[in-house]
């Protein structure tokens, strides 16, 4: 072990061109720190695959350097990296029993037959398979077969878990209950682990930190709650949840506050400056999230309307209530359905209000403009 | 009616199929010194002949020694191949996989000239290795396709997983691609050694006497002294190909299971 103050991992200046000259990780600089838990999440063609492919060592860097603890890695082959992989189709080897699977890696390491039989015990045991161990994977559920590929690939107390879409062919129910099995895993074993999705809610029930992929690369990176309340841009703020989008000219900016006008003139509104946001006089888009949306009137926050309910959909836990604003147009709301709080019914008038701190005011198409540049 | 006329039809296809390949059986037991039917009575003497004499002996002998080597090494070169082309992709490959095929559809009388004046240059020609050599290239796109056809329902991942887990690429490829496409391969070592076996035409060019084998030595015969014993040669060699034939549908039925088990969870 290096010291603590180098990343566990760091890609420096990255690029991934394919044949034909398709550029599928850009000049990407990311690190991945010791014992946290990072998810690369976008959509398909991020870059963020390929991006854990190559930290495996299944595809190799056209430009650029990876680090692991301080040492390059690129000409390290993948069988030497020592790294726990779980593919989406979990790999399990259909000719070997459950047992036999989880002693592969470690009598590929020359392990004695006693520390074999023991590790292979211990690791079924940690994810609740000991009673599987003599059979054929396709004689498990695919559940089983998950919890199989995952033991496989910390039995032999790998550097690092690397982990592409692990949950995408399991049903919902399965994968909420093994995000919190990995969940758990990862703080009882402390050990660093990088996880490909495209899932947002994945990614913000089990991330330390959440890298958002687009185009090759890093949109933005932090928390979960930094990346879902705090979007750097347009992209980020669609992608990772629901936007009420408006589309608005820019009038003036104080402090933290970005007053603008609904399309050309309408309702004047006020949304959260950021560095790097709309100037005056710029086209904006505004995105508040539905949450976000209250339905009265609240001291401190500075849009207030009133808006009528043109439709109101259940969704059991919460309704979604669609609502036509003057001045600004469409607005979705969501709240919670509360027992004994009266419904909202269609033609209803309604105080609408939300934060300007819950709304953000993003320059046009910021992902237009780095191509451009690019 | 119809259906009676079609079990004749398909009785009398068999019979034309068959027929022929069966006069040689009586032929072999004939009591006679010519190769005529019908036979004046029966014997075993052209089976005596054949098991006491070493020329015959020799011919066997050198038939399974260039049938086993050329089945290690079309098997060996078939196999690699086979799933290099199976994981890689790169301009070409295409040209590579009819080139691999060539020795199939290229007659084999040319192939046969040909290698007979390139082994001479090369002084390979009347050797038993020069023949090993040729019925290596002849026999090897027999195993590239079998071997190409189990790799296709093999997943690429279970390699990557093998090496993830701490396995060399040869390592993991014994352990795991290898079990997975054992059908196919053992398919392709039984074409492998049954081409070779059955050769005839490139055994004329390139071997002389003393490395005859079994089909070359029956030529010989025939041309030299039209003697009862190739009769008995035949039916010898007949017999094995129904073992090979037996062994390889078996192999095929156990590749199937495999699959169908695979395929059902």
């Amino acid at each position: 072990m290096s010291s603590r103050t180098e990343p566990l991992v760091v890609f420096d200046s990255v690029d991934k061109v394919y044949e034909g000259g398709v550029k599928v990780v850009d000049n990407l600089n990311l690190r991945v720190e010791h014992g946290e838990f990072l998810t690369l999440i976008g959509p398909s063609g991020s870059g963020k695959t390929t991006t854990l492919m190559m930290l495996a060592g299944f595809e190799a860097p056209t430009k650029g350097i990876i680090r692991f603890d301080g040492a390059p890695l690129n000409d390290v082959p993948t069988y030497k990296r020592d790294f726990g992989i779980v593919f989406q189709n979990y790999a399990l080897f259909p000719h070997m029993t459950v047992a036999e699977n989880l002693a592969f890696p470690l009598r590929m390491r020359r392990e004695n037959k006693a520390v074999i039989a023991e590790r292979v015990r211990n690791t079924l045991d940690m994810v609740k398979l000991s009673a599987l161990s003599d059979r054929m994977p396709t004689q498990l559920s695919g559940g089983q077969q998950q919890r199989v590929a995952l033991a496989r690939a910390l039995v032999f107390s790998p550097r690092m878990v690397l982990m592409d879409e692990p949950l995408g062919a399991l049903d919902k129910q399965l994968r909420e209950h093994m995000q919190l099995e990995i969940k758990r895993l990862h703080e009882d074993l402390g050990i660093a682990m990088l996880y490909v999705t495209h899932d947002q809610s994945e990614a913000l029930t089990m991330s330390d930190r959440v890298a958002v992929f687009e185009q090759g690369k890093i949109q933005q990176i932090g928390s979960p709650r930094d990346v879902y309340s705090r979007p750097s841009n347009r992209f980020v703020a669609s992608f990772m949840g629901e936007n009420n989008r408006l589309d608005a000219t820019v009038a003036g900016i104080s402090e933290e506050c970005v007053t603008a006008h609904v399309g050309q003139g309408g309702v004047a509104v006020r949304a959260h400056a950021v560095a790097g946001g709309p100037a005056a006089g710029e086209q904006a888009t505004l995105m508040v999230r539905p949450e976000c949306i209250q339905l009265f009137h609240r001291d401190g926050f500075e849009n207030n309307v009133e808006g009528r309910v043109t439709d109101v959909i259940y969704h059991g836990d919460h309704v979604r209530l669609c609502l036509s604003v003057e001045g600004i147009g469409a607005l979705v709301a969501r709240r919670p359905v509360v027992t004994g709080e009266p419904g909202f019914a269609e033609g209803d008038v309604l105080p609408v209000s939300w934060s300007a701190r819950d709304m953000h005011a993003f320059t046009i198409d910021p992902s237009e403009r780095t191509e451009g540049n690019a | 009616m119809t259906r009676i006329a079609t079990k004749v039809f398909a009785w009398i296809v068999l019979a034309f199929l068959v027929a022929p390949l069966l006069a040689i059986f009586p032929l072999s037991f004939s009591s006679g010194t010519i190769l005529t039917l019908p036979v004046p009575g029966y014997s075993l003497q052209w089976y005596e002949e054949f098991f006491l004499n070493d020329r015959w002996l020799d011919a066997t002998r050198n038939s399974f020694i260039v049938g086993t080597a050329t089945m290690v090494l079309a098997t060996l070169l078939g196999t690699t191949a086979a799933y290099g082309l199976n994981m890689s992709n790169f301009r070409g490959k295409q040209i590579v996989l009819v080139l691999l095929s060539m020795p199939m559809v290229v007659p084999l009388i040319v192939t046969a000239a040909s290698m007979f004046l390139a082994f001479s240059a090369v002084g390979l020609a009347n050797t038993l290795w020069g023949l090993v050599i040729a019925h290596t290239i002849i026999a090897t796109p027999y195993v590239v396709i079998t071997v190409l056809a189990s790799l296709q329902t093999f997943d690429p991942n279970l390699m990557r997983g093998a090496l993830s887990l701490g396995a060399p690429p040869v390592t993991a490829f014994r352990e795991v691609v290898l079990p997975m496409i054992l059908p196919g391969v053992a398919a392709g070592a039984i074409f492998a050694f049954a081409t070779s076996f059955d050769e005839l035409v490139i055994a004329i060019f390139i071997t002389g006497p003393g490395e005859f084998t079994l089909p070359r030595q029956m030529f010989a015969g025939l041309r030299e002294f039209l003697s009862p014993t190739i009769a008995a040669a035949a039916v010898i060699m007949i017999l094995l190909s129904f073992v090979l034939l037996f062994v390889s549908e078996a192999v095929r039925r156990r590749g199937e299971k495999l699959v169908a088990r695979r395929a059902n969870q």
